[in-house]
């Protein structure tokens, strides 16, 4: 079953009594679909692939930024512009070409899950968005998979096993057991957003493998029906068992044709509210009305100048509310990087009563570079300049014990 | 009695810890939270009591230990 090589790589896992060659053998048998290649994804696949999963797939469209480098380990600055999949793909290949790794360049989606996510035994989410994270919900509940949850807030993180098979008929919660329905896509934040310590999604990722692999291996998961919280701020980890036989499973499909009728980027985005949100066509008409100001929130180190239309800047961070009041009736359209922090403040400035018409332009700056062509610019509209990520909020507004 | 609140909820309630008075039910205590903060209402959110994630209708005693706890997104 093992070459000499593979003994020796293996070696020190294999003298671990109730791991030993058996565990070896079955490591070598098991297929994992990691979902996503970023900060989680790249130190779970680095020891999966390491500890000798026999197959491994990653799935993701997306290139390496500078930006990624700060977490997403497993590229370098000589991977900038490659596909992350191929970039990911070499690193593992050489890190251990026993090792079958396959690369999928597009996300996952209802046409692909369900054949794609078959041909594996357990699926890691290594994914930043609620769509694609019902997604791998509902299609490993119809296929009797179990999967990996991992996200990251910050300094903080979770991670459960889903789904996991409690004996012929019953699984273990999923991710509808906490959230049956999708929250407001406006109440979360990506690590884009709101900026994240590297070692955080790291740990993460690490958890994930690590359950994943006792998964495979047979031995009892350590957080098989619990959600696993982890602060790096107090160096805590937290437990919350989740009951599996929840009822509530909010809008799952039931049946593969429901689940391929289902569209899932829309049924996430459609829990927003929606009311305060213009696209980039009705942001053009305000801006030859010169009716309404625009505020740009981002903060200072997020762009360096634009400005053919009259704009105001005001950083995210430094904005008190109170400051809307004071000026009447406000006509006002804020712009973030991507939209999700002017829709924040459009609520705050809601839930203070403060009066006036306010939009949060939909994807924000960069939304509207994308779609922008170049012709457009040159015709004297603004574009606007590149963002870096979000780096954390200063901590020092709210208390911790 | 103590109620730990995680990930975005912190920002709202610019603790990670809050301290409200006791409430038997989940239903008080999300009302009671709720009327504190309001921005929660806008928010989705699990609650755990003792450990354990709860329904509606659990009841809470004076020395339970209560989480409420948001999703995450990032990754």
């Amino acid at each position: 079953m093992f070459s000499p090589e593979e003994k020796e790589r293996y070696s020190r896992q294999i003298l671990l009594d109730s791991f030993g060659e058996d565990g070896q053998v079955k490591l070598k048998q098991a297929a994992v679909l990691v979902v996503g290649a970023g900060g989680l994804a790249c130190p779970a696949m680095t020891y999966l692939v390491a500890a000798g999963i026999g197959h491994i797939g990653i799935m993701d469209d997306d290139t390496v930024e500078r930006s990624n480098l700060q977490r997403q380990t497993l590229y370098s600055t000589n991977d900038i512009g490659r596909k992350k999949v191929n970039a990911a793909a070499g690193r593992l290949r050489a890190l251990n070409p026993n090792v079958r790794v396959s690369e999928y360049d597009f996300v996952l989606s209802t046409e692909n899950a369900l054949d794609l996510i078959a041909q594996f035994d357990i699926v890691i989410d290594g994914t930043d968005n609620l769509a694609a994270r019902y997604l791998i919900n509902d299609a490993c509940a119809l296929l009797k998979k179990p999967w990996v949850y991992g996200s990251v807030y910050k300094f903080e993180g979770q991670v459960a096993l889903f789904n996991f098979p409690l004996s012929d008929n019953l699984r273990s919660a999923d991710y509808r057991s906490l959230f049956p329905e999708p929250p407001p896509a406006s109440s979360l934040a990506t690590c884009n957003e709101v900026g994240v310590v590297g070692v955080v999604p790291g740990l993460i990722g690490l958890l994930q493998a690590t359950e994943c692999i006792k998964y495979l291996t047979n031995e009892t998961p350590a957080i098989n029906s619990k959600l696993i919280c982890f602060d790096a701020l107090n160096l805590s980890f937290e437990s919350f068992e989740l009951l599996s036989n929840s009822s509530d499973k909010g809008s799952r499909p039931l049946t593969a044709t429901e689940f391929h009728q289902k569209d899932y980027m829309e049924y996430c985005q459609s829990k927003t509210d929606g009311s305060c949100e213009i696209n980039t066509e009705q942001f053009e008409s305000i801006i030859k009305d010169r009716d309404f100001e625009i505020i740009d929130i981002r903060e200072a180190h997020e762009f360096s100048t634009f400005s053919v239309f009259k704009t105001r800047h005001l950083p995210y961070s430094s904005i008190n509310i109170e400051q809307f009041r004071s000026n009447g009736h406000n006509k006002i359209v804020f712009i973030c990087r991507r939209g999700i922090r002017s829709k924040l403040l459009i609520e705050k400035l809601k839930s203070e009563n403060v009066n006036g018409v306010f939009f949060s332009l939909i994807d924000g700056a960069e939304g509207w570079n994308r779609l922008r062509d170049s012709n457009f610019f040159e015709k004297g509209h603004v574009k606007f300049s590149e963002g870096v990520d979000f780096l954390p909020e200063n901590l020092s507004t709210t208390k911790r014990q | 009695m103590k109620v730990k609140v995680f990930g975005r909820l912190i920002e709202i309630c610019e603790s990670n810890y809050v301290e409200i008075d006791f409430v038997d039910s989940v239903e008080l205590l999300k009302n009671s939270m709720e009327t504190r903060f309001p921005l929660l209402k806008q928010h989705k959110y699990f609650i755990a009591i003792d450990k354990v994630i709860s329904g509606s209708n659990d009841l809470i005693k004076p020395d339970s230990e209560i989480a409420f706890m948001p999703p995450y997104s990032g990754g």
